[in-house]
């Protein structure tokens, strides 16, 4: 429309100019003045961008180069994980490879930009009583713009946390999204015996037990807020299933909801995006249903009413809808309703057996698993039901798909090396990682918040 | 009145010329407020000249092997879909035959890259019937057009398909600025790191450029109009940068850049 327009416009003024005799339909800044149509440019290529990281400088009473280059293998690290932001390699380095100063203003980014590197990070290390802190910058070299700086600080055992968190907020400062380096992972493990709920980082560092008490756990789910992490028990005493909490501290942790429906088991309890309501699967009259209910009790409202078996629920980023698995139909199945239980509809039909959907944080995919033979593969279908594609196929066993926050990745159970471990595949099925091993049977991923 | 002298017939008639003049200045001036206001009323968006149409008329130049239909997708990277997974698993036996019957029919590929809507767009009648509008205005004041499509079967030795897709667009584009067109779309998008957060969210940003004859781009670039998403305004500021030097263009001056998330 605009070059026509403007030619249209064009034509209209040089006619007033001329009529008035004045000229004044040529003064000022020519809003046409961009000759021809709009160039469009669609996406280019995916590849990730490249980021410079600095050996930070070493501000503490006792300097130790060892120290910087670690932070800083651990900052390359963890944006290899993420995979936004690429490390650039050390032997394309055209500019300072060390931070002397943190300037506001800076006069060698065409070095970077030479180099290849489309971000360069810059920082100052310093104690701080019992713990580290890290001044951080991030510069556009194509810009030349200083994009994001800040201070993360950790107490000193942390060191390897720090790094992580570093790399993140580079990947957030450049696309406006944080890294997944410093995010956790709950799960379900009986290396200790009991199945229990342990935690350990996004790359299967740091796996330890979140709960303990030899009775059965099952189904971790995170506070939106990373506080806390729900999970339902199967106490020895009653054998009644029940929803509990494992807290850092800002949650009273222990049992959760115990006044609602106190003699039904609650087989499950899924977090809304706020934190607030929870998706809940109890039994009435021995079917499995879904309820609706208050973090505290409040608000219980029954969403599906069938005489079949309803589980497995997930919402919408925006809590405004819930997708769960029925087998109305006969079969298990993924449906997708709104959050008060109404415009059910059904959305996958691969095979005779689909379920454990999960929604992606952005909203744009539900990962479920679909039976193949006597194994599960995970696929990827859209809420509209339209696309379906598999992401994770193999001989063996592949299950409860967990979505990284940042809806980048997919982690997973798998059985392919014989007893369930966790693994973490991208989006577009490259950088299969496996991170548990040989420690019993690790199952039922649940991947945290962004962390903070 | 009819008695009247001369004198006041004459005053009479000046009375009226003095009235009509002022009412004719008036209306006038109302007309030319207005005209006025339209002439330089903000500009609106501009148009989204499809890649696709643009390629069509030069992509069978001898020069630029690519075929006129495909280089959207040729270009596209691919969608993930079955096969890139399946690669992965080196150790995975052939799946069951239910994976292969039953999923298949819905195992559509992400419509990233679809040429089917280039194709409509490119035939949406209104398009041709506002062409020829212009053609006519050109006409009418007589401002040369640039070289038009029929002209360019003349003056230019073109491939025939390339003359057939110039006569079914009906794309009033000069064959150089359609040409440079392309080169800089290829080169800007070579350039333009697009990660998924980038991709498929509606985002549009406009951006305008001053360019020397080399294809330098003079200044910063302008962003004309944002996307809503500042990291996307960003980043094709950024490629912008990383690109320049452009292809050299037909003729120094402004352009327009739109970035679009849409694959």
């Amino acid at each position: 429309m605009l070059s026509r327009f403007c030619c249209l416009r064009r034509l209209l003024r040089v006619g007033l100019a001329v009529s008035l005799g004045l000229g004044v339909g040529l003064w000022g800044r020519d809003p046409c003045s961009a000759e021809g149509p709009a160039v469009v440019i669609t996406p280019g290529e995916g590849r990730a961008f490249r980021a410079a990281v600095q050996t930070f400088q070493d501000d503490s009473v006792a300097p130790d180069p060892q120290r910087a280059a670690e932070l800083r293998a651990i900052i390359n690290q963890g944006l290899d994980y993420s995979d936004v932001l690429k490390p650039l390699p050390d032997d394309a380095f055209l500019g300072e490879t060390q931070t002397t100063e943190l300037l506001p203003v800076r006069k060698d980014c065409a070095d970077w930009t030479q180099s290849g590197a489309d971000a360069l990070v810059e920082g100052r290390i310093a104690r701080n009583g019992q713990s580290w802190s890290v001044d951080y910058q991030v510069w556009d070299t194509a810009r030349c713009a200083r994009v994001g700086q800040g201070t993360i600080e950790k107490p000193s055992g942390e060191w390897s946390r720090l790094g992580k968190l570093v790399s993140d907020a580079v990947v957030e400062a450049f696309m406006g999204t944080p890294g997944v380096a410093g995010t956790e992972m709950a799960f379900i493990s009986d290396r200790s015996g009991a199945r229990e709920v342990w935690v350990m980082d996004a790359d299967g560092d740091r796996q330890r037990q979140a709960t303990r008490g030899q009775s059965l756990k099952q189904f971790p789910d995170w506070m939106p807020d990373g506080g806390a992490i729900l999970y339902t028990s199967y106490p020895k005493r009653s054998g009644l299933p029940g929803l509990y909490l494992t807290s850092r501290g800002s949650y009273r942790p222990g049992p959760l909801l115990t006044r609602v429906l106190p003699d039904a088991p609650k087989y499950r309890g899924v977090f809304g995006p706020q934190g607030r309501y929870l998706a809940l699967v109890t039994s009435v009259g021995g079917q499995a249903e879904l309820f609706r209910v208050d973090r505290s009790g409040r608000d219980l409202f029954r969403l599906t009413r069938s005489s079949a078996i309803e589980i497995s629920p997930t919402w919408s980023p925006d809590g405004e809808r819930i997708a769960f698995v029925s087998d109305r139909s006969g079969a298990p199945q993924v449906y997708i309703m709104d959050r008060n239980g109404k415009n059910v509809r059904r959305i996958t039909y691969n095979g005779s057996y689909n379920t454990s959907p999960t929604w992606s944080p952005d909203g744009r995919w539900i990962a479920y698993e679909t039976r193949v033979g006597a194994q599960f593969d995970i696929w990827l279908i859209d809420p509209a039901g339209e696309v379906n594609l598999p992401i994770v196929s193999h001989g063996r066993s592949d299950e409860s798909p967990s979505w990284s926050p940042d809806s980048r990745k997919l982690a997973f159970s798998s059985t392919r090396r014989g007893r369930p471990d966790i693994y973490v595949i991208d989006l577009d099925g490259q950088n299969l990682r496996r991170l548990t091993r040989g420690q019993g049977e690790n199952l039922q991923p649940a991947w945290g918040p962004f962390a903070r | 009145m009819a008695f009247a002298s001369l004198p006041d017939q004459q005053r009479l008639a000046d009375q009226r010329r003095q009235f009509f003049l002022q009412a004719l200045g008036a209306s006038t001036l109302l007309h030319l407020m207005i005209l006025g206001g339209f002439a330089f009323a903000p500009s609106p968006p501009p148009v989204l000249i499809p890649a696709a149409i643009t390629v069509d008329l030069v992509a069978a130049l001898p020069a630029s092997p690519a075929s006129p239909a495909s280089p959207a997708k040729a270009l596209a990277p691919p969608a993930p879909s079955k096969p890139k997974v399946k690669i992965l698993p080196k150790e995975a036996p052939t799946p069951p035959p239910v994976a292969k019957t039953k999923p298949k029919p819905k195992s559509k590929p992400r419509p990233q890259s679809p040429p089917e809507p280039v194709v409509a767009r490119r035939e949406r009648p209104e398009e041709l019937s506002y062409e020829d509008a212009l053609a006519k205005l050109r006409n009418d004041v007589g401002e040369a057009p640039p070289l038009a499509a029929t002209e360019v079967q003349a003056s230019v030795p073109l491939a025939s398909s390339v003359q057939q897709g110039a006569a079914r667009t009906g794309l009033v584009v000069a064959p150089e600025l359609a040409a440079w067109n392309l080169a800089v779309m290829r080169h800007v998008r070579s350039v333009w790191i697009t990660p998924p957060e980038f991709r498929n969210r509606g985002l549009a940003a406009q951006l305008d450029i001053d360019l020397a004859a080399d294809g330098r781009v003079v200044g910063k670039p302008q962003l004309v109009r944002s996307s809503g998403n500042p990291y996307f305004d960003d980043n094709a500021v950024r490629a912008v940068l990383r690109a320049s030097p452009l292809p050299a263009p037909p003729k120094a001056g402004s352009r327009s850049l739109v970035f679009t998330s849409e694959e």
